[in-house]
């Protein structure tokens, strides 16, 4: 029995990183209106970003946090320049192109210049606590502080501001918000930071949690915050959270029945499942977009 | 007010606007009526720089806002009610109503309260129905929101894309009675209507366009009284 709840634990702590980075990419996913493939480069970035501040600058996890926060924004910045403002009325498939070319680069240039090894994170709140027979860490209960927190913040700042109100509108219409005075180029640049902001601060955690940093990791970070998205219905912000924590769950149960090796399968098969049975997802509306 | 000169749009290889000039002077109602596939919405989304246009110019009260971007224009003083009514179906009515005060340059939270208030009281149904989706409207009461969003943006000027489109005739009724009390409120008016009869009997002045040309000007009345407008588009 309490080899069960403690697989739950572990799935429920592993999937507050997933839902954090699935957020980001509902996030993404409603403001443009479609795929986008820099996404586990921007994870990856912001996870580096933790390490560096971690281990060079020596500093506590908080500013680390900060570091991949604002180190994503900033890369979001970036892409907006390069993947989407250069190309504003081209079909969509420009996007995807353009998205894949700046997502490859980022890896290899990754590889270049932080090297194709990986890192050992310092650990950071290395306690724990027993509860009848379950241990919970420290470093689990803190994450999910974090995923709550920040789920909180995004919620609070689209339901009462104007850019939140803003956001809503361009990713449901744009042509209408156009219409009525929204600069939706400003809130694509602003929609996009936020979500690539939040996905650095799941990389960050994601290091944290595994002790390790890697310049491909992106690849496989990728494709969890896609199918957590998916499993929640795309671009549904609550949707993307529990998708997130839900593979969490099925990957650890999944790994307890199977071997760690099959950990990464078990997205791409929830993936598929959940395009086969319910393609809108868990809390997907049919036929439009939405954050 | 709003001068349009030599307008050209093309989409692709499909010519929409072939040179287009019109002009609509301060506190007018201007009609532009023509049957399907004219170019009218073509001229409206080009004057508010969502289509792309392939020549001509766009000047508002002196200025060339040609290449202005759509927000900036609105917020220059053209509000425009599109054709299809563009409700947000996941936001609640008033938040539809709430997004119009982006574009609305003199919105401060009594102006929008006021406005807000303004809005509700034209239009009952939507107070009524405040706290419920857009999508979840009928027809007719997304018309009704998608003209009580552009009086929050409270602009000088506004463009309607066929506001009577698909409402049962009391309500169109209702409809034009408000786009003249838009009028009398001090508001400069551009209507694209299918029915002429109504958009004549209101407007001050009229334009007949056919295949992205216009082919006809003049007041409402010489138009009403033109034989050939009268046989092609008022069903005499
Ligand atoms: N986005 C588009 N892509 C390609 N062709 C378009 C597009 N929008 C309009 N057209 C074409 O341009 C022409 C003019 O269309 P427009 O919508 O301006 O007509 P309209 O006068 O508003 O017609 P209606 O009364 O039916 O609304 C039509 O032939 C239409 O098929
Ligand atoms: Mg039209």
């Amino acid at each position: 029995m309490n080899y069960y709840l403690q697989t739950l634990v572990d799935g429920i702590a592993q999937g507050s990183i997933y839902a954090l980075m699935a957020i980001g990419f509902a996030m993404i996913m409603g403001i443009l209106g479609l795929v986008t493939f820099t996404h586990g480069e921007v994870i990856m970035i912001g996870a580096f970003a933790g390490f560096y501040a971690l281990t060079f600058l020596k500093t506590g996890i908080f500013v680390a946090l900060v570091a991949g926060f604002a180190a994503a924004w900033i890369l979001g910045l970036v892409i907006e320049l390069i993947c989407y403002r250069r190309w504003p009325k081209g079909p969509d498939e420009t996007w995807l192109i353009t998205t894949i070319g700046v997502s490859t680069v980022l890896k290899s240039g990754a590889q270049i210049v932080l090297g194709t090894e990986q890192q050992l994170v310092p650990d950071v709140y290395t306690g724990f606590w027993t509860l009848g027979g379950v241990r919970i860490l420290h470093i689990q209960v803190f994450m999910l502080v974090v995923l709550f927190i920040l789920s909180a913040g995004l919620w609070l700042f689209l339901k009462k501001t104007r850019t939140g109100l803003e956001l809503k509108a361009v990713s449901m219409d744009k042509t209408a918000a156009a219409l009525l005075g929204v600069d939706v180029r400003r809130i694509l640049v602003i929609g996009n930071a936020i979500g690539c902001a939040l996905c650095g601060v799941s990389g960050v955690l994601l290091g944290v949690y595994y002790n390790s940093v890697h310049a491909v990791m992106g690849g496989s970070a990728g494709l969890k915050s896609f199918a957590s998205a998916v499993l929640g219905g795309l671009t549904s912000i609550p949707g993307a959270a529990i998708g997130g924590i839900l593979l969490g769950i099925f990957e650890n149960v999944g790994v307890l029945f199977f071997s760690s090796g099959w950990r990464d399968v078990i997205a791409f098969l929830i993936l598929i499942a959940v395009l086969l049975v319910r393609p809108s997802g868990l809390l997907g509306r049919k036929g439009a977009e939405k954050v | 007010m709003l001068q349009v000169t030599d307008l050209r749009v093309d989409y692709g290889n499909i010519t929409a606007l072939r040179g287009v000039s019109f002009e609509v002077r301060e506190k007018e109602i201007v009609t532009i009526i023509g049957s399907n596939g004219a170019g009218k919405s073509s001229t409206l989304m080009a004057i508010s720089n969502i289509a792309r246009k392939s020549g001509g110019s766009v000047h508002f009260k002196g200025q060339d806002i040609s290449s202005l971007k759509p927000s900036a224009i609105v917020r220059a003083g053209i509000g425009h009610v599109p054709e299809g009514r563009h409700i947000f179906p996941f936001l609640t009515v008033q938040e539809n109503l709430m997004v119009g005060v982006s574009g609305n340059v003199r919105s401060s939270r009594a102006t929008t309260a006021a406005n807000l208030d303004r809005v509700y009281e034209l239009f009952p149904i939507l107070a009524e129905r405040r706290n419920q989706n857009g999508g979840t409207l009928s027809g007719g009461e997304q018309q009704m929101l998608a003209i009580g969003r552009g009086l929050m943006v409270d602009p000088e000027m506004l463009l309607f894309d066929e506001p009577s489109l698909g409402l049962a005739p009391i309500i169109v009724e209702t409809i034009f009675a408000l786009i003249q009390k838009i009028r009398d409120f001090g508001k400069t008016i551009l209507l694209i209507e299918q029915n002429a009869n109504m958009a004549l009997a209101i407007a001050d002045r009229g334009y007949v366009m056919e295949t992205g040309n216009i082919i006809l000007s003049g007041s409402a009345k010489e138009l009403a009284n033109n034989p050939s407008v009268a046989s092609a588009y008022l069903g005499i």
